[in-house]
């Protein structure tokens, strides 16, 4: 894949502007505008600007389709805007911003990374800030400082970021390692989830081990499951609602939320609705409705009434 | 691998009086590596085991470190990569890596004046040690540095061995891949054993 921007090129002072229809051929310019409908083919550019409908093949391959408002400025400083429907080469830039169905083909590196609407990209994802409101179908893995999600995101391979913040749905298909992790809704996360902190209201599926100094689960809704889960503060509740109409729901026993894990280690546990082989820890307390195959503990154990555990074990 | 060999988690942890948040904890920083996490079947189900002398080591070594440096630059300790440290012949004297003396001598040896990389820095760590101890001739040091670097090229960064020898006088070394067993010959008298891992790690805490 050829980086887009091995073709800034300095030398161009020259402008070229379709208004209508037209088309470029060749040629080497500075920036290139197309006001209507205009293709330009084998031609190098420091910078593009679609209104309406076009596309642009410079003379490494890497292409920009726009339809509606397009604007690509190569170089570190420079940036990818589309606004309506279009794709882009990845490169280097300062921002990326996606309004409407963007896709960006190869990989990307900026400062600032924005989606509204659906976003597609077929390379891995390096920004400082990453924002995604709506869709986001990401091929390659993702690396971000700040990352935030109001939406649904899909990243195909693994993602590392300081800060997660998950308002609606993510699906990670291999490892998910933060500092600090807020969901809000629903996670799917393959392998791996590690973390200073992780708080997760709603549910979620992690095929791995769930790694985190503070682990702070607030179940909602439907199932959540880890296959092992290990840290030193571990809270497991059931979310607690607080709008009338899901507070009725919930205390009709409609929805009833479980926390299913092989196994929970840490240092201090408090469990609710949680169904697990093996629990062991210092202090432990296991709360209403819970199913626990075996409990070693070291410090102190509490068990509700009606908590279920069938070998308990002082160590 | 029997079972004298390796350690439940369980007992581990009581052995070294740490708790499951600090594994944890030091399992994310990667300062215990991922493949000593060892998941083997038992009647009570699936437990965790770890090679014994190895974790044991480990955690002693981060429990000393733990207050000096951060956890994310004891992971670096640990690390095996052996990547893009590059420093200034300054830096090195000023760490006390190296004898100032020796490091003209090696420059000398090299013909070029380009910077140090960490494979470099390595051989100059170990070379430095055994001339202050007296143990080898600064000639018998270049045959040493040779055999190091070309040995480590061949074996892609296994951890290995190196062993320093002379019979009658004359000076000889091999780098070798553990595990193997070696039978000298009589008039061999081995000189010194320095494990490069070990080596690594030492001199990594000196770069941090």
């Amino acid at each position: 894949m050829n980086n887009f921007n091995d073709s800034v090129n300095e030398a161009a002072e020259y402008s070229a502007k379709i208004s209508g229809t037209g088309e470029i051929n060749g040629g080497n310019y500075n920036d290139i505008t197309i006001n209507g409908s205009g293709n330009v083919r084998n031609a190098d550019y420091n910078s593009i600007n679609i209104s309406g409908s076009g596309s642009a093949t410079d003379k490494n391959g890497n292409t920009v389709k726009i339809h509606g408002h397009g604007h690509v400025e190569k170089g570190e400083n420079g940036s990818i805007r589309i606004s309506g429907s279009g794709s882009a080469a990845g490169g280097t830039y300062n921002t990326v911003k996606i309004s409407g169905t963007g896709m960006i083909t190869g990989d990307i590196r900026c400062n600032d990374f924005s989606a509204s609407g659906t976003c597609k990209a077929s390379g891995n994802i390096k920004s400082d800030k990453m924002s995604i409101s709506g869709t986001a179908d990401i091929q390659g893995t993702v690396n971000a400082s700040d990352f935030k999600v109001n939406g649904t995101a899909s990243i195909r391979k693994n993602m590392t970021c300081k800060n997660a913040n998950i308002s609606g749905s993510i699906d990670i298909k291999e490892s998910l390692n933060a500092q600090i992790i807020n969901i809000n809704g629903s996670s799917k996360i393959g392998g791996d989830c590690s973390a200073e902190r992780f708080e997760s209201f709603g549910s979620f599926e992690i095929g791995g081990l769930l790694n985190a100094d503070d682990i702070n689960i607030h179940l909602y809704m439907h199932k959540s499951q880890s296959r092992e889960i290990g840290g030193e503060r571990i809270n497991v509740t059931v979310g607690r609602h607080r709008f009338g109409v899901l507070q009725a729901i919930s205390a009709l026993g409609i929805y009833n939320p479980k926390l299913e894990t092989d196994l929970i280690e840490g240092n201090e546990i408090v469990l609710e609705n949680t169904t697990s082989k093996v629990v062991r820890g210092n202090n432990i307390t296991i709360g209403k409705d819970c199913s626990i195959g075996l409990v070693e503990y070291t410090g102190s154990l509490k068990k509700s009434p009606d908590a279920v555990v069938t070998e308990e074990r002082k160590i | 691998m029997n079972n004298d060999d390796i350690i439940s988690k369980k007992d581990l942890l009581e052995l070294t009086d740490i708790s499951y948040g600090q594994l944890y904890r030091w399992k994310r920083k990667g300062l215990i590596p991922e493949e000593w996490f060892i998941r083997k079947s038992t009647f009570t189900g699936q437990e965790t085991f770890f090679p014994k002398a190895q974790v044991l080591a480990r955690i002693e070594k981060i429990k000393n470190m733990k207050e000096d440096i951060s956890l994310d630059e004891l992971a670096d300790v640990f690390s095996p990569a052996v990547d893009s440290v590059s420093l200034a012949a300054n830096e090195l004297v000023k760490r006390n890596i190296v004898i100032p003396g020796l490091l003209e001598q090696y420059q000398e040896f090299r013909h070029n004046n380009e910077p140090l990389d960490f494979n470099d820095i390595l051989a100059l760590y170990i070379l430095n040690k055994l001339i202050d101890s007296g143990k080898i001739s600064l000639d018998e040091g270049r045959l040493m540095i040779e055999v190091l670097n070309e040995g480590m090229i061949k074996f892609n960064s296994e951890p290995c061995e190196l062993l320093l020898m002379r019979k009658l006088g004359v000076f000889s070394c091999l780098l070798i891949s553990p595990p193997c067993k070696l039978y000298p010959d009589k008039g061999i008298r081995i000189i010194e054993k320095i494990s490069i891992p070990t080596a690594i790690e030492e001199l990594k805490v000196k770069l941090v």
